[in-house]
């Protein structure tokens, strides 16, 4: 696609709208974009077939001649010429973004790079890949805690997949399943930190890896914030720059994880379970309390509650940011509270492989959800 | 008024206008009254408007016959959540379990016993809690994946019991009489 009619896609996206534009030469293009955000209050169409929008924030974009070591145009390295876009970025105080022809398939594409900082100036890296790079590192951190606590608390922040080994296949693991291999690789790779990993076409990825031996996990992710993890052993002489844990949300791995050592169920106290949970900090110190858990007082606080309408509220463009974790949260707990319960249900739990407290109905309750919702009645710590 | 009735001079023929979609249903002698509020059995009626699921005695995986000429004994019903339709919906059977739901699926006898035997349990208890126990307890462990008699309980205990009874037991009978006749029975699904 020719640099003219580039221009005009991006023109046609319902999301961008190009301001200006300069050739710097027949091979780059500079464009500078608004970004559109709709209208909501609005239902009518306008004449390209979409709703009204507004200008909610600018960019620049440059489109660039095929990827090669070197920057054709710029006569600089990817690595220089992605800081002087974090320079011309802080200059303009917009993104400053890149896309090259090859990468496009013969049609437009809106899968852009952002120049992300190093140690040693700028690296090219997916845009989708580098909102995750505060993920993986906290990725790192659950990966050598080596404790299915750590995982509980990292998972829930992104939809997460797993290639089946060696093969493009996604694997739908469920969440619970997804940390037991986790920790079981723990096994294989072993202590690992994070990376960004130069590809071959010079743009990076982040990943996790072991040092020593090179095994670790490559990340990719899309605009709707899946993350697809690969199992990998890397090349280690090709060029690894080392991410600090600097900025690193440490609140998505907190240093206490927890870990149910047992349960008595009270069935004359109104389906009441008594929970031992063991608090496991990432030094291996411990102590012990016991939760109750009144499955009769959460079915009356939450079983009113409508689970498709709180995932909903989770998800919508509606919903305040701030209230959507929220949102999803409640509709866990109302998922599994709504359920057929019976004081015979409710006394005959187990705790299944995953560390859960299960009932025979299928609800099941993670550590976390049993010390936010139940209340501690013996502390032995 | 939700209808207008009309009894045509012919003998056998009847029709009645419906005034809330505007249609209007002209049934002649060979028209299949379901006699029922939930089913439908009547052919030239399995299109969206009217149904979802069509069970279709026999093997024959073709489309039913809107226009008249279709010969097969058939069963439908609209999509309905939160009615005892919805047990039937939930049946631990494959009914269209298919990544692509809406092609037809056919289901041998052997596919169907299990259905039919826990529907013959419904129909003998009182309550969700003695069905609990009728149908789960053998194998609790078993119980807690979906297409079990433990995922269709989690579902529907909110329905009441005591409307299950007609609507099961219709089902029941005529998934039982094909059955004499025939090998299976194929389902659709149409939206």
């Amino acid at each position: 696609m020719k640099n003219i009619e580039y221009i005009k896609y991006l023109d046609e996206t319902m999301v961008y709208r190009v301001k200006s534009f300069r050739e710097i030469d027949e091979n780059t293009i500079v464009i500078d974009l608004a970004h559109l955000t709709m209208i909501y209050d609005s239902d009518e169409l306008l004449e390209d077939g979409y709703p009204p929008r507004e200008e909610d924030g600018y960019m620049r974009l440059y489109r660039m001649a095929p990827i090669r070591e070197i920057c054709p145009t710029m006569g600089c390295s990817s690595e220089e010429f992605a800081a002087r876009c974090l320079e011309e970025s802080r200059e303009l105080n917009q993104p400053v973004m890149v896309t090259w022809r090859d990468k496009e398939n013969g049609k437009g594409t809106l899968d852009w790079f952002c120049p992300v900082a190093t140690s040693e100036g700028g690296v090219f890296v997916r845009d989708s890949e580098s909102r995750i790079i505060d993920s993986v590192k906290a990725f790192a951190l659950a990966f050598n805690r080596e404790h299915r606590g750590a995982w509980e608390y990292l998972l829930k922040n992104g939809d997460w997949y797993f290639y089946k080994e060696n093969s493009s296949v996604r694997n739908d693991l469920g969440h619970q399943e997804l940390i037991t291999k986790l920790v079981a690789m723990y096994s294989q790779i072993g202590v690992v930190a994070p990376f960004l990993y130069r590809k071959e076409d010079g743009t990076y990825t982040p990943v996790v890896m072991n040092k020593e031996s090179g095994k670790g996990v490559l990340f990719t992710s899309n605009s709707y914030n899946e993350i697809y993890m690969d199992y990998k052993e890397f090349e280690t002489n090709n060029r690894m720059i080392l991410l600090n844990s600097e900025g690193t949300k440490q609140h998505l791995v907190p240093d206490i994880v927890h870990e149910i050592v047992g349960w008595k169920a009270e069935p004359n106290r109104d389906y009441a379970v008594d929970v031992e949970v063991l608090s496991t900090s990432a030094n291996k110190l411990s102590t012990q309390r016991t939760y109750r858990l009144s499955i009769r007082e959460l079915i009356e606080k939450y079983g009113v509650l409508d689970y498709g309408e709180l995932m909903l509220e989770g998800m919508s463009l509606y919903t305040p940011k701030e209230e959507k974790p929220a949102k999803i949260s409640l509709a866990r707990i109302v998922n599994e509270i709504d359920k057929f319960w019976t004081e015979k249900i409710a006394s005959s739990c187990k705790i299944n492989e995953y560390g859960d407290l299960e009932f025979i109905n299928g609800a099941h309750f993670a550590p976390t959800l049993i010390i936010t919702l139940g209340r501690v009645v013996e502390n032995k710590g | 008024m939700v209808a207008l009735g009309i009894v045509f001079k012919e003998e056998g023929f009847t029709a009645y206008f419906d005034l809330g979609k505007l249609l209007l249903f002209i049934q002649g002698p060979s028209w299949k009254y379901s006699w029922s509020g939930s089913f439908y059995r009547e052919p030239t009626l399995a299109t969206p408007e009217f149904v979802n699921y069509v069970l279709i005695a026999g093997g024959d995986e073709s489309r039913v016959a809107v226009d008249g000429s279709e010969k097969r004994d058939c069963l439908m019903w609209k999509w309905a959540s939160n009615n005892p339709l919805t047990v039937i919906q939930m049946l631990p059977v494959d009914l269209h379990y298919h990544a692509y739901y809406c092609v037809p699926r056919y289901l041998p006898k052997k596919e169907w016993e299990l259905a039919i035997e826990g529907c013959k349990m419904i129909l003998q208890q009182d309550s969700w809690e003695q069905l609990f126990e009728a149908l789960c307890k053998p194998n609790y462990d078993e119980c807690t994946i979906d297409k079990t008699w433990m995922h269709l309980i989690n579902n529907c205990h909110k329905i009441e019991y005591r409307y299950l009874g007609i609507t099961v037991s219709y089902f029941v009978d005529w998934v039982v009489g094909v059955l004499e006749e025939e090998e299976g029975i194929t389902s659709h699904y149409i939206e």
